[in-house]
């Protein structure tokens, strides 16, 4: 088994899936429950969501997570 | 049902005590200005006649009260955790609407903690530093050395009243620069720890949120 990279950064596609809905970023907070400075960080890449968050916005957009959030390798 | 009872019994409680910590923080002025008034009042308030009188005792019954309800707000906000946590955020301006926040606020905790106790450290140390830099009488010269700097530590578990003896054998020394402990006093010092306590969380967390 190969060694695992030791950073990982987890960025989204939450830009793309709103843009495609044609929703707000306060509009996407309001449904998931969380804040509108919130969505910003995940959009960044500045904030992992938890899990409990990363499954409410794949299923706000009807997406499995992979589709919405993928691995940086920083060490690539 | 029992559990119920209690809580309900526990939320009124709750209630009462946060109309009382509004009451402190509204009424602070007056207890202020009664404070002033006393600086200014001869012969504490006996002199005083007809409708002043009568202000001065309803002022006067006002400060303690106050006083009473301010020591039983202090105690119940060290023994109450829930009370403790409601007033406690409020006054550190705390949030924790979502997840980020409470990650943020966990974090800031955290580098608060750190600092504060490095902070106590620090004074810890400066509290038991002593040290004197001082130039010895021309008679007490050997081999041309007159300088003298002597350095230590001192540790009491208790405040003694009994002074140095040490200050007296030095008065025939020129002093140069004289630390022993810490200048502040008591109260300056727990008052500098919880600004620097506020003020350590609030900044880490401030920058983490502008993030």
């Amino acid at each position: 088994m190969g060694k695992l990279p030791s950073t990982l950064k987890i960025q989204s596609k939450i830009h793309v899936c709103r843009a495609e809905k044609r929703i707000t970023q306060q509009e996407l907070a309001d449904a998931v429950g969380v804040t509108r400075a919130t969505i910003v960080s995940i959009e960044k890449g500045n904030y992992n969501p938890s899990l409990e968050l990363s499954f409410k916005i794949a299923q706000y957009f009807g997406k499995n997570i992979q589709d919405i959030f993928y691995v940086e390798d920083i060490n690539e | 049902m029992w559990r119920t009872l209690m809580n309900n019994k526990f939320e009124k409680f709750l209630r009462i005590n946060m109309w009382i910590s509004k009451y402190l923080l509204f009424a602070l002025p007056t207890v202020v200005g009664t404070v002033i008034w006393a600086l200014f009042v001869p012969g504490g308030g006996n002199e005083l006649h007809g409708f002043k009188s009568i202000l001065w005792e309803i002022f006067g019954w006002h400060f303690m009260i106050w006083f009473v309800l301010l020591v039983y707000f202090i105690v119940s906000l060290f023994c109450w955790g829930a009370f403790r946590e409601k007033i406690l955020t409020v006054l550190t301006f705390s949030k924790e609407r979502d997840e980020r926040e409470s990650y943020i606020s966990g974090r800031a905790s955290r580098a608060t903690f750190f600092s504060t106790l490095a902070a106590l450290i620090l004074l810890f140390f400066l509290s038991g530093l002593h040290l004197h830099i001082y130039k010895k009488p021309k008679e007490e010269i050997i081999d041309g050395k007159r300088g003298t700097i002597t350095i230590g530590y001192k540790f009491e578990f208790v405040n003694s009243a009994q002074k140095n003896n040490t200050e007296s054998t030095q008065t025939k020394n020129e002093n140069i620069l004289t630390v022993d402990g810490i200048p502040l006093t008591q109260e300056s010092i727990i008052l500098f720890l919880i600004l620097y306590h506020i003020a350590s969380y609030h900044i880490f967390s401030r920058k983490r949120l502008k993030e």
